[in-house]
């Protein structure tokens, strides 16, 4: 507690404080702009603390990680376009209820959410950083299969549509994923001699092709739709009283959900705020309206992303294993600045351990300050005609998925999904559980193929394990519900029609 | 979006074809296995999941395409479009073109990265907001300052390299 509180007042010094400021507000910025990431943003500031002080530096970062995450609701809730992968589900609920004319709404419960997931995971973090790392440590590969089984079966579950379409959309999406080399062996497969797929395709230019680009198409087809102007005023920002009584209950388990994903390795946001949005729609009482403009929708997923970011930290700074993507980063910074990551920091450095803690709440409160202050402003962009945003929009896209790897080879790869992207909603095939299973399927494989190695070929621990079978078990049960649920409502309109 | 042709016994051409899309990427998946070496080191290998799930595609493309049947046989109407709107498809068709003659002037030509952004922001913009003087005077002046103003950016702030 002690040294906690000491990094609360070395933060409060002039130099780190404009850091955090600095950091959340371009993070919010970059993370609201579709082709940019957080990611992105952070890796190219890395080389710009190499003489920075490392206090310094890991705030600026971690500050950068909390605005950029919560940067990704704008664009998700006003362009149908998540500024960053964490904002995916958010843009099933999002975008909807802006489009019926309350973008103000759907962004004060999207930043309220944001908040307040930020706020529920701090407490792990900086309470229960050290148990709760060591028990995610002592996952297998099995348990981790097992949890990215149940994210593509959930996901497809939740999108709208059919379910068999859901999950032929996710399978699409993991076929995708393993063009390439394959990691674990070296093996290029999948390349049909084509030398420039022996790296893939690339997440930046899937994601922007599929997700945004495609959009931007569609857009373009219905520019002509009437887009009615609905002020974004104050008001509509903030949560009132009775939205927060009805909500609390999906706030704090979707944070709990995001923090507990968070600190599982290597999956990050993105899981998390897919798991808690199909837990809250299972639970909520207007699980049909979700996907529609449902503001339980967003509070689920916008809860959890955020939590993911703290929860995230806890592997990282314990145990010197990240949590997500940009903790990759993240680690090459402790790395760059001297600063071993794993126990010993506490130990060693406890000024920059719990200077990350201390800076991640105060970028919390940043982030809420900036996004009300702002997104009134930001709000008026949807008013803008289409005709003036879809070039730079295009731009923008075109720049992200060069950028990946420096290659004109990605730009076209990422023009080819648009109009894979295209044909998906011409058939209603979601493209959600596509990009999910883009992004799950690599490491699904990867924890398959270890566990098998680890078990002499065996797949029986996958059942034996009581966590792994714990998530298989939700993962079946996952796909037979709306089977379930459709022969139950086929029950009930039979029995009321021979009641008649 | 898109409105289709409904009514009873109507041929689901689309979701045909987008079955087929699913069984040709499945059957894709398959055969680019089958020539990948045995595993060595390990149970089951560098093809196996990626099979499964070739397998799994083709399952549900045939899933798929009976679901389409079903449907049409059963008479199920598609939803109509919104009565007044007007599908620009034209649009869409002229953006792809345009966006498309953007990436090859970027991968094949020496015309430079701001030259052709501000051609490409100007021409769609036009294209799509229409040719009126209230249109073609600011467009220009917002591509020329969108163009040079992104290239600076991106080059001396985020140090990232542009393609052109």
């Amino acid at each position: 507690m002690e040294n906690l509180l000491t990094a609360f007042a070395n933060l409060m010094a002039p130099a780190p404080f404009a850091f955090m400021l600095i950091g959340v507000t371009v993070g919010i910025a970059v993370g609201a702009i579709p082709g940019l990431s957080g990611a992105m943003v952070i890796a190219l500031t890395l080389p710009l603390t190499f003489y920075m002080d490392s206090t310094d530096a890991l705030v600026l970062l971690v500050a950068m990680y909390v605005g950029s995450t919560s940067g990704g609701l704008i664009s998700a809730t006003l362009m149908r376009m998540p500024g960053t992968p964490a904002a995916l589900m958010t843009v099933l609920d999002g975008f909807p209820m802006a489009q019926r004319g309350e973008p103000g709404r759907a962004l004060g419960f999207g930043i309220m959410a944001s908040f307040a997931g930020g706020l529920v995971s701090w407490l792990f973090l900086a309470a229960l950083s050290p148990p709760l790392a060591e028990i995610a440590v002592r996952f297998g590969p099995y348990e981790i299969f097992s949890i990215t089984l149940v994210a593509v079966m959930l996901i497809s579950a939740v999108s709208q549509g059919s379910m068999v379409k859901g999950i032929a959309a996710g399978l699409l999406g993991a076929g995708v994923s393993m063009v390439g080399v394959d990691d674990a062996s070296g093996t290029v497969r999948l390349t049909f001699g084509v030398a420039d797929l022996d790296a893939g395709f690339q997440l930046l230019p899937v994601l922007l092709g599929v997700l945004v680009l495609s959009q931007v198409l569609k857009d373009v087809v219905d520019i002509d739709r009437p887009v009615e102007r609905v002020p974004a005023g104050w008001r509509d920002m903030f949560m009132k009283l009775a939205d927060l009584r009805a909500q609390w209950v999906n706030i704090v388990r979707s944070s709990l959900i995001g923090t507990w994903i968070g600190i599982l390795p290597g999956i990050g946001g993105t899981t998390g705020s897919i798991a808690s949005y199909s837990v809250a729609r299972t639970f909520s009482p207007r699980s049909e309206e979700f996907g529609t403009g449902c503001e339980d929708g967003i509070v689920a997923a916008e809860s959890a992303n955020n939590a993911a970011v703290n929860g995230a930290l806890v592997p990282l700074i314990t145990m010197g294993i990240p949590g997500s993507v940009v903790d990759v980063i993240l680690l090459g910074a402790l790395i760059i600045h001297n600063l071993t990551p794993g126990p010993l920091l506490f130990t060693n450095s406890p000024e920059a351990a719990y200077g990350i803690i201390a800076s991640a709440l105060i970028a919390n409160f940043m982030m809420l300050a900036i996004m009300l202050l702002a997104t009134p402003w930001i709000a008026r962009l949807m008013y803008v005609d289409k005709a003036w945003l879809i070039a730079p929009i295009i731009v923008f896209c075109l720049i992200g998925a060069y950028s990946e790897s420096n290659r004109m080879f990605d730009v076209w790869v990422m023009f080819a999904f648009a109009l894979v992207g295209l044909a998906m909603m011409r058939i209603s095939m979601p493209t959600g559980p596509f990009i999910i299973g883009y992004i799950l399927a690599p490491i699904a494989e990867v924890q398959l193929r270890s566990g098998l190695m680890i078990y002499d070929g065996s797949f029986m621990p996958l059942v034996t394990r009581p966590v792994s079978a714990a998530f298989l078990a939700v993962a079946v049960l996952t796909a037979l519900w709306p089977i379930a649920a459709r022969l139950s409502r086929k029950r009930r309109t039979e029995g009321m029609a021979g009641g008649h | 979006m898109f409105p289709r042709r409904g009514g009873s016994a109507a041929i689901p051409y689309a979701e045909c074809a987008g079955a087929a899309a699913v069984l040709a990427v499945g059957g894709l998946l398959v055969a680019g296995t089958l020539g990948l070496p045995a595993p060595v080191f390990e149970p089951i290998g560098a093809a196996a999941f990626p099979r499964w799930v070739g397998i799994g595609l083709i399952v549900l493309a045939l899933a798929i395409a009976a679901g389409a049947f079903l449907r049409s046989a059963g008479g199920e109407a598609d939803a109509a479009p919104a009565a007044g709107l007007r599908r620009r498809t034209d649009l869409a068709v002229l953006t792809v073109v345009i966006t498309a003659l953007y990436g090859f002037a970027l991968d094949l030509t020496a015309i430079g990265f701001r030259t052709a952004t501000v051609a490409f922001t100007f021409v769609l913009i036009v294209a799509l907001a229409g040719p009126r003087l209230k249109v073609v005077v600011p467009a220009a002046f917002f591509a020329l300052v969108f163009g040079i103003a992104l290239h600076y950016v991106f080059t001396r702030f985020f140090y990232l390299d542009l393609p052109g």
